[in-house]
């Protein structure tokens, strides 16, 4: 559906300034009916990947195809694609009502009137609908994008900061339209650092560091990585393994964590030494720990 | 295809009418140009009526000249500078049917200020009484094709400079400029002698080259001297007006195509 194939893209600090790599051999598959949440660091690459899907930056070296064809901006590909930008780059001198009725029109969707209002109304802005986009919040802003990426039926969807601005209202209504428009077979590829957001809304997720792509996989995959530890409290034996962490005593007894991965070594370990453990919790990991961790792998 | 021309083309006159800059040149523009004849309308002989219409039409022509530019402009350079171009591309809308959207906006505003500057000088002929001068059209016609030229050099500029840059080079890139420039430097060459001559001549060549590739804004200005000044229709060549409409539209057109071309190559992120 998406493909990014050992792209790169450089810009340059004015003219003659130093040359940026703003993604350096990256390459991403994103396949049909995937939530994909773009991770990163800031200035990770994350919103020039999404450009480079979007065609809005050609790539210096390496292939993107969205939907079998090479993005190029205003094609007839973007019949089946719905773009949330990150900034509120809509028409400021138009009023709410026009700019989603001039977004239906470049669509081609050939909307009437009243389905323009009734999408106004599913976000929120009925009251506005005659204000000035330019007198807008930035959240009544964010809410008009969202009205424009609901105007068809997309294939794909690219949210940069979807949620950037919202109140927890809107944000809940995010949430319904996002997992709507995937009850629907859209294939939706979100940018945020809203990583509680991700975890509700998101089946992949794919982290980024400096340009490169670290890992790509299902959330519950991602999340188990390495992650996952128990915290175990023992009776101490003559020898405690390595690989247990944050030792201290609790009373008699010692506590400390270890590796999800190494549990039943470390049962073993103390059943050989003879002594006991008197208790064991799965600390379960978070999107964040693993997403931690993962940036963390390649500093 | 149509149907987004049409969108776009509903939503650059908006931006148009509700653009501040705009409003406050046009207003302006309006208020010199009334400020300067409405007095005279009164005061003057039947004699010198006929002058006056020239007089009008000559400046209000420019002004609708200088509109045009500025509509251009405005368009481009806010669309590109405020990002909204992105909310058009990622939509089945390429940059060049939003770049075509916009000049044709612009000209379309220009044949309506052009129509009424034709109006405001027929009524004045009926009003005073004196014989229509079919020249009249002959030059708002010639003056509507030098504003494509302008707005088409704008719109080019437009796209790859900021603009006041932009402003700045429609000031001092002119071919008049060039061409009075061309004419020093040659009378200059004549009396050089040493390196002083070689300056020249490089100079010389330099401000040719500029020339060359600079649109000509009023290509039969020479022949059609005598026409702006008597509004006589019997002093018009009309099959040279078609040529010069023929050039502006050509002129317009090179513009058009090598600015989407510019606008394609534009990181518009």
């Amino acid at each position: 559906m998406i493909e990014a194939e050992n792209i790169a893209v450089w810009f340059r600090k004015g003219r003659f300034g130093k040359k940026l790599e703003a993604l350096d051999d990256f390459s991403l598959v994103v396949e049909p009916g995937e939530v994909l949440a773009l991770l990163g660091p800031n200035g990770a690459g994350k919103s020039t990947a999404m450009y480079c899907f979007l065609g809005l930056i050609q790539p210096d070296r390496g292939r993107v195809s969205v939907l079998g064809q090479r993005p190029i901006p205003g094609s007839d590909l973007f019949r089946k694609i719905a773009y949330l930008p990150e900034e509120p780059h809509y028409h400021d001198y138009l009023s709410v009502r026009e700019a989603v009725a001039y977004y239906a029109a470049l669509h081609g969707a050939g909307l009437s009137e009243r389905s323009v209002d009734n999408l106004i109304d599913r976000v929120g802005l009925t009251e506005h609908r005659d204000l000035r986009v330019s007198k807008c919040s930035k959240g009544m802003k964010q809410k008009v994008g969202i009205a424009q990426c609901l105007l068809t039926c997309p294939e794909i969807v690219f949210l940069d900061e979807p949620t950037r601005g919202l109140d927890p209202i809107m944000v809940r209504e995010l949430r319904e339209a996002v997992q709507d428009l995937k009850r629907g077979g859209a294939t939706i590829v979100i940018n945020s650092h809203v990583l509680s957001e991700i975890e509700t809304v998101c089946t992949h997720a794919a982290v980024i560091k400096q340009g490169k792509l670290v890992r790509k996989d299902r959330l519950d995959d991602l999340r188990a990585v390495d992650t996952e530890t128990y915290r175990v409290v023992f009776s101490a034996p003559a020898t405690i393994p390595e690989y247990v962490a944050g030792l201290h005593a609790e009373g008699d007894l010692v506590a400390g964590e270890i590796p999800a991965a190494m549990f039943w070594e470390f049962t073993r370990h103390l059943e050989r030494s003879g002594v006991a453990l008197h208790e064991s919790s799965l600390k379960r990991s978070s999107l964040e720990d693993a997403f931690m961790n993962l940036v963390g792998q390649v500093s | 295809m149509r149907g987004q021309v049409l969108a776009n083309i509903g939503v650059n006159l908006k931006f148009f009418r509700r653009n501040r800059l705009l409003f406050v040149a046009g207003s302006l523009l309006l208020l010199i140009t009334s400020l300067s004849t409405l007095p005279s309308l009164f005061a003057l002989t039947s004699s010198q009526h006929l002058e006056l219409i020239t007089a009008i039409a000559n400046q209000l022509s420019f002004f609708a000249i200088v509109l045009g530019i500025g509509m251009v402009v405005t368009f481009v350079s806010h669309h590109l500078d405020k990002r909204s171009i992105k909310m058009v591309i990622t939509k089945p809308c390429p940059p060049d049917l939003w770049l075509l959207s916009g000049m044709l906006s612009a000209v379309l505003v220009t044949a309506v200020l052009y129509a009424s500057i034709l109006s405001i000088c027929s009524s004045l002929f009926l009003y005073w009484d004196i014989p229509y001068q079919s020249g009249l059209v002959y030059v708002l016609v010639n003056d509507f094709a030098q504003s494509f030229v302008w707005m088409g050099y704008a719109a080019l500029l437009s796209v790859v400079a900021r603009p006041v840059t932009t402003l700045l080079a429609l000031l001092l890139l002119q071919d008049s400029t060039f061409y009075w420039l061309k004419l020093l430097l040659a009378s200059a060459l004549k009396s050089a002698e040493g390196a002083y001559a070689t300056a020249v001549q490089t100079a010389k060549m330099t401000v040719d080259v500029v020339y060359l590739v600079l649109p000509i804004t009023n290509p039969f200005w020479e022949k059609n001297e005598t026409v702006y000044k008597s509004l006589r229709g019997t002093d018009a060549d009309w099959t040279l007006l078609l040529s010069t409409v023929a050039y502006a539209a050509g002129v317009w057109l090179f513009c058009y195509l090598l600015g989407s071309y510019l606008l394609r190559r534009r990181r518009l992120i």
